[in-house]
């Protein structure tokens, strides 16, 4: 998904070093990010192949938090996708809830380092994602909490927390709507307006509705989660969504959610301002006309943009394919010849130093 | 309804074609200045009687008329949250950008949401009926770019809503 | 054709002025310097730059008998420039003014010229031989707004005045040693500054004074649209009034004491004439480019109130306005100076010239109906 960008780049950053390492070195970094995850990785000199990673997330507030940190079924979705160069250690290292031991030496070619290691750098994305999916179905396996009423509090990746409890028949899932002015809110707002709509039309998907206030399960939540400018953005989540695959899509989908609004939001201010700009554009050209002499001046100057605009559009575009191309074979036959060229230099260089010595 | 714009706009063409009667006018009140009467409001006699033009509550237009100056204020159309926003919001990018314009008040008089303010300097050195077309068009225009907005607005949402839709099947 | 020449001297002109032999004239564009052009054959050179103010220059008068300048400005000076050999020098006059000053123009005799200012008084200013300097008398608290005009009754003593608080006033500027008591009988017994008459016709600022050739009738304008006549200003004055359809009047003419041209923000002379009775009326615009702009203009806006008050049927395919016509006269912008162009010995005045913020000075001539 374009919008989203979950993993963590310095962690990217530090594992690629360990690769084509000439002079093994000790490593040992301890660093935070987005708040409050934080990540240490370590190794030895003598061991640089095995790597401990440790990373420490805020666990959601359920019932039973696992003494471990992590729920079984997280643990497991982890072994299973990361079984390729990642052993879980258990317990994990004193503060952190989750510490792995990396290694990559089975990884011989570089699509498959690089990735792993995007794999580990998202790892925290990968556990929110699992903790809602298996949140979601406990919820309607009825397992975790009989028919209990009392609102789970989850976060996102940016920390951003949002609630699900369970009604007769269906398992809501509220957003609390934040943004950062009045013009966001108005134009989420339409969004939101939108997605209540169109809800008939997609009957697959979870109903999804608008309100203002808090709903009523969320009465008793810490003040600061039930104030927002955006109201509350619920959606229905039947059992028909939480079957088989679709449990990890439809975890996936909500966990991004209100950084899909956000993204949206963004994007149409950016066009807002495109707009804007465009008719400012066109008003003061109304008023440079009016500026005795001004008329005159103003033509010459939009004939010439449209001349060059004309060209540009035809004879350019034209022009850009066939150089596409031409630079396309242009590059190989140079590479040949730098080749060439380079191995020639070599040679005469050598012999420099031939006749020097 | 498009009528009813069509009326308001030419009446406030023909009060400003009458009102913009400006000339060059030294302060009276302080040596070697001139500035314009209709901010300065110092010498009553100076200023005309404002005419306000109003097509209804929420869209009006006041003509302040002095001897060297003339403000023209307006109130735009904002019938919802989101009209309201986009108006302050493309206001504001307008006014930041007063430069652009000559005529444009970098800020609007109190109760409305734009404002210019044309002196007999803007007289000597723009067409008086060109002047009046700006002022117009810009009226007009402003109005026009609000409601496409809104629906460029609408329509981008309701286009990022079915993908959105779309993700779970 | 009305419009006998068209000069294009600048972007923008405030006043100007003639030589007595109309071979050179004298105008200000829109800054502090005055300059003075000379007609060669059909071209126009510039022969003068005077710059002496240092604001801009509102005010020019070219005395015909003496041949020296007046400017006034907004700085609150006043030069008079005389002619020595080729150049032109120029003598300080104080006026002893703390606001700017607006117009100007030199008596009949031209041993005295008024200046009207933003100090909401008028200067009247006399050249003493004895310290061969301009001396300048006041006439002080007479007005409640700036002075936007001032003309001398050919008696050479009464002067009229508009102002910015609507009113239109008539002084006497009797100076004892400048004038002489022999010459006019009836207004020399009046005393300096003392006030003839007050005409509280305006609703609003007043414009552009003139006495009629005989010195009979006042006219002046009002920003209302409105132009004046006041016969028998002295003893019982009686008044008429003629409510323009365009744009208000900044300056009016007098041709003779049966015609005057009044010029001002329609961009177009306004034909004024009486009849053998002595009422006027507006007669016809002198820009025949522009045919009968009034007429279309007036049903334009009749039109939309028609259409407000729902008598008109007629629904136009788009909602926006149409744009205004350009004016395509001789004047593009409002003209704010007009100039008898007097020949010698000639008693008929048939020609005159406009000048305004388009920079032009036009020239036009006009048969005066017998």
């Amino acid at each position: 998904m374009a919008y989203f960008s979950g993993g963590s780049r310095a962690v990217v950053d530090i594992l690629s070093k360990f690769r084509n390492v000439e002079k093994p070195v000790p490593v040992d970094h301890s660093f935070c990010e987005l708040g409050s995850i934080r990540y240490h990785i370590q190794a030895s000199v003598s061991d640089q192949e095995n790597i401990f990673f440790s990373i420490s997330t805020p666990v959601p507030s359920q019932e039973e938090p696992n003494p471990n940190g992590l729920d079984h079924c997280i643990l497991q979705d982890i072994r299973t996708n990361y079984s390729n160069f990642a052993d879980i250690i258990e317990p994990p290292k004193d503060g952190y809830t989750l510490t792995l031991k990396l290694n990559f030496s089975r990884l011989t070619r570089t699509k498959e380092y690089t990735k792993a290691i995007n794999m580990v750098s998202s790892l925290q994305v990968m556990i929110l994602n699992s903790q809602l999916k298996d949140t979601l179905k406990n919820l309607w396996m009825g397992d975790i909490i009989q028919g209990s009423t009392v609102p789970l509090k989850l976060v996102n990746y940016k920390q951003e927390p949002f609630f699900i409890f369970r009604v007769p028949k269906k398992v809501t899932v509220i957003f609390p709507m934040r943004f950062k002015d009045d013009s966001d809110v108005a134009i989420a707002t339409s969004f939101i307006q939108e997605l209540a709509d169109l809800g008939s039309k997609f009957p697959k998907a979870p109903r999804c509705e608008w309100s203002p206030i808090p709903p009523q399960e969320l009465r008793g939540e810490p003040f600061e989660h039930l104030s927002t400018n955006g109201g509350f953005v619920s959606f229905d989540i039947l059992r028909r969504h939480v079957k088989g695959k679709k449990a990890d899509k439809t975890a996936w989908i909500l966990l991004n959610f209100q950084q899909y609004v956000r993204y949206h939001v963004k994007c149409t201010r950016g066009s807002i301002q495109r707009r804007m700009r465009h008719r400012l554009e066109v008003l003061s050209e109304a008023i440079e006309q009016a500026r005795i002499g001004g008329e005159t001046k103003s033509r010459k100057e939009g004939r010439k943009q449209s001349k060059k605009w004309l060209r540009f559009s035809k004879s350019n575009k034209f022009k850009r394919g066939i150089n596409a191309i031409t630079d396309q074979i242009r590059r190989l036959r140079l590479r040949i010849k730098i080749q060439g060229l380079g191995r020639n230099h070599l040679v005469q260089q050598m012999n420099v130093k031939e006749y020097e010595n | 309804m498009a009528n009813s714009l069509r009326l308001y706009l030419t009446c406030i063409r023909n009060t400003l074609e009458a009102a913009m009667c400006l000339q060059n006018f030294p302060c009276q009140e302080v040596e070697r200045h001139n500035k314009p009467e209709v901010e300065l409001k110092t010498s009553p006699e100076l200023l005309l009687n404002p005419v306000l033009i109003c097509r209804n509550e929420a869209e009006k237009c006041l003509i302040e008329t002095s001897i060297n100056s003339i403000r023209i204020s307006m109130k735009v159309k904002q019938s919802d949250e989101l009209e309201n926003i986009l108006a302050k919001k493309f206001l504001r990018f307008l006014s930041m950008r007063a430069e652009a314009f000559q005529v444009l008040r970098r800020k609007p008089v109190q109760g409305y949401d734009i404002s210019f303010l044309i002196t007999n300097y803007h007289c000597e050195e723009m067409h008086k009926h060109k002047l009046i077309d700006f002022i117009v068009q810009f009226m007009e225009d402003i109005d026009k770019e609000i409601s496409e907005l809104k629906l460029s607005v609408n329509t981008r949402g309701r286009l990022v809503a079915t993908e959105f839709l779309k993700q779970f099947i | 054709m009305a419009a006998v020449a068209i000069h294009q001297f600048a972007e923008c002109i405030t006043c100007h002025a003639w030589s007595p032999d109309q071979t050179m004239v004298a105008f200000c564009p829109n800054n502090s310097e005055v300059h003075i052009y000379k007609l060669f054959g059909d071209k126009w050179e510039k022969m003068h730059v005077l710059s002496k103010h240092d604001q801009i220059v509102c005010g020019i008068d070219w005395s015909v008998k003496s041949n020296k300048i007046v400017t006034v400005s907004h700085d609150r000076n006043s030069y008079v420039w005389s002619q020595e050999g080729t150049e032109w020098d120029p003598t300080l006059v104080i006026l002893r003014l703390n606001r700017a000053a607006l117009c100007v123009q030199w008596s009949p005799r031209e041993n005295k010229f008024a200046v009207g200012s933003g100090a909401k008084s008028i200067c009247i200013c006399y050249y003493e031989q004895e310290n061969d300097w301009w001396v300048s008398k006041l006439i002080r608290k007479r007005h409640d707004s700036s002075v936007t005009s001032v003309a001398w009754h050919p008696d050479n003593i009464l002067l009229a005045t508009t102002s910015t608080d609507g009113k239109c006033k008539v002084f006497s500027t009797f100076i004892k040693g400048v004038d002489s008591k022999e010459s006019e009988s009836s207004s020399s017994d009046l005393k300096f500054g003392e006030q003839i008459a007050q005409l509280d016709l305006s609703a609003t600022w007043t414009f552009g004074v003139r006495w009629s050739p005989s010195g009979t009738i006042l006219a002046y304008s009002g920003h209302n649209s409105m132009i004046y006549f006041i016969d028998d200003v002295k003893s019982t004055p009686s008044s008429q009034s003629i409510s323009l359809r365009d744009l208000p009047l900044r300056d009016i003419l007098f041709l003779s004491d049966r015609v005057v041209v009044g010029v001002g923000f329609d961009c177009n002379p306004m034909i004024f004439t009486s009849d053998d009775t002595g009422l006027w009326s507006f007669t016809k615009y002198l820009d025949q480019r522009k045919a009968a702009p009034s007429s279309s203009r007036a049903s334009q806006l009749s039109e939309a109130f028609g259409k407000l008050y729902g008598s008109s049927k007629q629904v136009p395919s788009n909602d926006t306005v149409e744009p205004s016509k350009p004016r395509g006269g001789a004047h593009e912008n409002c003209i704010t100076c007009i100039v008898p162009l007097r020949k010698r010995g000639n008693t008929d005045l048939t020609r005159f010239s406009t000048s305004g913020l388009d920079g032009k000075v036009v020239i036009w001539e006009l048969a005066i109906p017998k």
